[in-house]
């Protein structure tokens, strides 16, 4: 399935990417273009991904331990290593939105939203080959609460490296896209 | 840096021999290697013995950056320089000492390496070495000499740890994996969260500080509006109910041709579903002009169409007449000129069974009400569907002028009934209340004539003409019948209406049996009985022999001028005029003269017979016995043509009375009142003809077939069933067609 993201979202520079091949990305979310009228920065590019894990509540201070991506591999890493995190996602595969709004993950139907980060509480997105060899590649997102006093981990596995980075790319085009928009 | 932070720890550096290693499920030491350093046993020079890479970190230092370049470092010597960069320090196990350091702990590491590579190993004394892990474990044990204690027992930890970590899927890949820096791709951070000693000079993103950043985002997750759904929390129960259906009719025929289906401009459909009703109001104007002049009060145009024919009682597509909108408009001067000039029934129901007083009275229209009670052939106590009065719906609505109408109406109430007269053959009447007006019946005039109930059911309401008789039945509504008189007229014979001038009669009811008026003694039933008898005679529709003539005559004389009384009652007495009296018209002239002797003879002898009551019932009583015999006594007469062929080239036409009584069918002719053909039932068959013009009578008795042509052969054929006893109730069905007699 080609990728089809509306070129107008991507004044955040991301028109490039539309020439990236990803697996089962649909674009339009057209509710939430009508109530707005801005269809430029409502865009929302989904993708299909599959759900490793989550290392919940964590106090705030171990995020400024794994500020380092490599820290975060490691930290991830061990946890697997003691059984904290599974080595390998559930079967189930699941929709992870990406938008100006942040990153929203839901069932195939999209009838059920299994996590909803707000893009304010996002502290970083990492995506990084799993190692085991099968090519895989993990999406790390490390999210904070709204009065900073946690921080949680969660583990999206991807389809392929090139999916994982067009997420990536997606996420940092909302950043921009939320520091460029008009409402303060 | 105080020995209180430094911390010991002991690190098991280990790689595969193969790489097919890291997929087996099952632990085989002999798949690895460990580095272990060779030191000289204490006190024995040439003995020496093994152990594990140990040092001193800082507690709260890095600990896997320490321990990587501990490993680094104490590895150089042995790889050419290139010391060995382990891919990830894993903590295994604390381990408690012993000797001189009890009661402390020391932690073991295990450093996973890459796989053992071709490189041959260099030896440098006091470095430590690769060993296969299998050739260790088979000789360490926790009291073997060939390991220090503590190198003992944190191989034995390990070599389980191994184990335990073979059963567990992706384990083992998963520790040997390459190292974070190998594997990182992308990193995307949120410039909200930027840490502030990267961020040096305070605007690090697009200008924007970090905290102005996470506000600019936290604002997306403000709602532009927010709609309460009113209903929730109002345990208001969900309903799938279904306000409306509509099902396509087309639903299971098969795709349409698309190419043949037209859809309408919007303008055009939307004009023309807006204008249906201003089409239809535009065609009822056109097509029901005297209801729009009735509705509108436009006296001169209605009475211009009066003129011109339109009728009074058409109903237009609301099943309204005329009248009814002048009622319910308040028309007072076209209501009265559809009243007067339009002759207009003032009891007219519309298709729901309201009539014009209903709708002056609901209007409140006092006026009209006012005229329509005036009206002689006003049925003041009409109900409509719902079995409401006038009054009661005037009350109801109480509209305009209501209240002088109720009074109107209840003032109404107490005046007296018009009446109408009810003739008897001898030319008397009777007058009766119309208390329903023209909606009176049959049945209700019957009751008024105020008869004993005996003599009520020998005798009916006959509607007469000149020309035209005809018997009505109980529920017919008799005024009504002379309103419409001349259309009646018209419909059943070819003469001119205006000069049949119709009146009601009580006559014998045709199908009075003969059986039951032989038992009949009352007086007044035999008077009228008789009286009807004499006025058919003297007409001369008793066809019969001239010594019963005679016989009757004798019988009218003794009737009319009591016994005889030879002074009185000479030959001359029984002139031209005195005859008219006694003998049929048509003989008066012709024979009568001739029997006035046999007449008073006759007359003489029943005066002075002592067997022969003179009580005048009984007399007439005697009279009617003498009439029961001949064959068109009580019958019911119609007219006709009969075509008879004359000559060979020419029909005659020969104008005919039609008489069916309970006996049977008679025929005779009109003029000479002589009788063609007198049939029983049971001796003759009939049949109606096309169109109902005439009527076929077929002889069993001579298989001669003969044929009246009129316009009241459903009448008769009707009787003929009726009387004949063949009514059978399909035929009453048809029956209903032919409402006569």
């Amino acid at each position: 399935m080609g990728y089809s993201l509306s070129s107008s979202c991507l004044v955040c520079g991301f028109q490039s990417g539309r020439s990236v091949q990803v697996q089962h990305c649909t674009s339009l979310d057209t509710d939430s273009t009508k109530s707005s009228g801005n269809s430029a920065s409502e865009t929302c590019a989904e993708f299909r991904v599959k759900y490793v894990g989550a290392i919940e509540k964590l106090e705030f201070e171990m995020s400024k331990t794994l500020q380092e991506p490599l820290d975060l591999i490691s930290y991830i890493d061990t946890a697997q290593q003691d059984g904290k995190l599974p080595f390998m996602p559930g079967e189930e595969e699941m929709i992870l939105g990406v938008s100006k709004y942040g990153v929203k993950v839901a069932s195939l139907d999209q009838c059920d939203v299994l996590h909803r980060h707000a893009l304010y509480l996002i502290v970083r997105m990492l995506c990084y080959d799993d190692g085991l060899g099968a090519g895989k590649n993990l999406l790390a997102l490390s999210t904070t609460d709204t009065k900073q006093q946690e921080c949680s981990i969660w583990v999206y596995q991807c389809g392929s490296a090139e999916q994982a980075q067009a997420i990536c790319k997606v996420l940092s085009a909302s950043f921009d896209c939320a520091l460029a928009s008009e409402k303060s | 840096m105080g020995n209180q932070d430094l911390e010991d720890v002991f690190v098991a550096v280990i790689r595969p021999k193969n790489i097919a290693s890291l997929s087996s499920k099952e632990y085989r030491a002999k798949a690895y290697e460990i580095l272990l350093i060779e030191v000289p046993l204490e006190g024995k020079e040439k003995k020496r013995k093994k152990v594990l890479l140990g040092t001193k970190i800082q507690a709260d230092s890095d600990k896997t950056k320490s321990i990587l370049e501990y490993v680094d470092e104490t590895t150089k010597p042995i790889s050419n320089n290139q010391g060995i960069i382990g891919k990830r320090v894993v903590h295994m196990k604390k381990f408690p000492l012993d000797g001189e350091n009890e009661g402390k702990e020391a932690s073991l590491f295990i450093v996973p390496i890459n796989v053992k590579d071709n490189s041959k190993p260099v030896y440098h004394p006091g470095s430590p070495s690769f060993y296969c892990l299998q050739d260790i474990m088979r000789v360490c044990s926790e009291t073997s000499a060939h390991f220090s204690s503590i190198t003992s027992k944190m191989l034995l930890g390990l070599d389980k740890w191994l184990a335990e970590q073979h059963s567990v899927p992706h384990a083992i890949p998963a520790l040997f994996r390459p190292a974070p820096i190998e594997r990182v791709k992308t990193n995307v951070s949120n410039p909200a969260y930027t840490t502030e000693s990267k961020q040096s000079d305070g605007l690090l993103h697009m200008g924007y500080t970090a905290l102005e950043i996470k506000s600019k985002m936290m604002s997306l997750e403000k709602a532009d509006m927010c709609i309460e759904n009113p209903l929730y929390g109002s345990d208001l129960q969900y309903t799938n109910r279904v306000d409306k259906v509509i099902i396509n009719p087309y639903f299971g025929l098969g795709a349409p041709d698309y190419s043949k289906i037209q859809i309408p401009k919007r303008e055009k459909w939307q004009h023309s579903m807006t204008s249906v009703t201003e089409d239809k109001e535009r065609q009822w104007v056109d097509d029901f002009p005297l209801h729009r002049s009735a509705c509108e009060g436009d006296t001169e145009l209605l009475s211009k169409l009066l003129d011109s024919g339109f009728s009074v009682k058409q109903l237009d597509s609301d099943h309204w007449a005329p009248i009814h909108y002048a009622c319910w408009h308040g028309k007072v001067e076209a209501t009265k000129l559809l009243l007067e000039k339009g002759n207009c029934n003032p009891n007219l129901l519309n298709g729901q069974l309201s009539s014009p007083l209903h709708f002056a009275a609901g209007g409140g229209h006092s006026e009209i009400v006012e005229l329509l009670l005036k009206h002689p052939e006003i049925d003041r106590h009409i109900e409509d569907q719902q079995k409401h009065s006038p009054l009661q719906i005037c009350e109801e609505n109480k509209q305009n002028n209501w209240e002088e109408t109720v009074k109107l109406l209840k003032q109404a109430s107490t005046q007296p009934y018009e009446k109408v007269r009810i003739y008897r053959m001898d030319g008397s009447y009777r007058s009766v209340e119309l208390k329903h007006g023209n909606n009176t019946t049959v049945q209700q005039i019957m009751e008024g004539m105020r008869l004993s109930q005996e003599t009520q059911q020998y005798f009916t309401i006959w509607i007469c003409s000149e020309n035209l008789s005809l018997q009505l039945k109980p529920y017919h509504k008799p005024l009504q019948h002379l309103r419409i008189w001349p259309e009646i007229v018209t419909d059943l014979t070819a003469l001119d209406p205006q000069r049949e001038n119709p009146q009601l009669f009580l006559r014998r009811d045709v199908r009075l049996p003969l059986d039951i008026e032989k038992k009949v003694e009352d007086p007044l039933s035999i008077l009228i009985l008789f009286d009807e008898a004499r006025h058919f005679l003297l007409k001369g529709f008793f066809s019969s022999p001239d010594s019963k003539l005679i016989t009757l005559a004798s019988l009218l004389l003794q009737i009319i001028y009591g016994n005889y009384d030879s002074k009185k009652h000479k030959q001359g007495f029984l002139n031209e005029e005195n005859l008219r009296s006694i003998v049929p018209i048509s003989k008066v002239k012709s024979k009568a003269h001739h029997w006035t002797n046999r007449i008073l003879h006759e007359y003489k002898s029943l005066s002075t017979s002592e067997g022969v009551s003179k009580e005048m019932h009984h007399l007439q009583r005697l009279f009617l016995q003498n009439c029961w015999d001949i064959p068109t006594y009580g019958a019911a007469f119609f007219t006709g043509q009969v075509f008879t062929k004359a000559s060979s080239s020419t029909h005659k036409v020969i104008r005919v009375y039609v008489g069916v009584n309970t006996k049977g069918l008679h025929l005779m002719n009109m003029e000479t009142k002589v009788l063609h053909l007198s049939l029983e039932y049971g001796t003759f068959m009939w049949q109606l003809g096309q169109a109902d013009q005439y009527v076929q009578i077929h002889s069993l008795e001579n298989k001669k077939n003969f044929v009246v042509h009129t316009k009241q052969a459903g009448l008769i054929v009707k009787l003929l069933m009726k009387l004949s006893g063949q009514m059978t109730p399909n035929d009453r069905a048809a029956s209903d067609k032919y409402p006569y007699g």
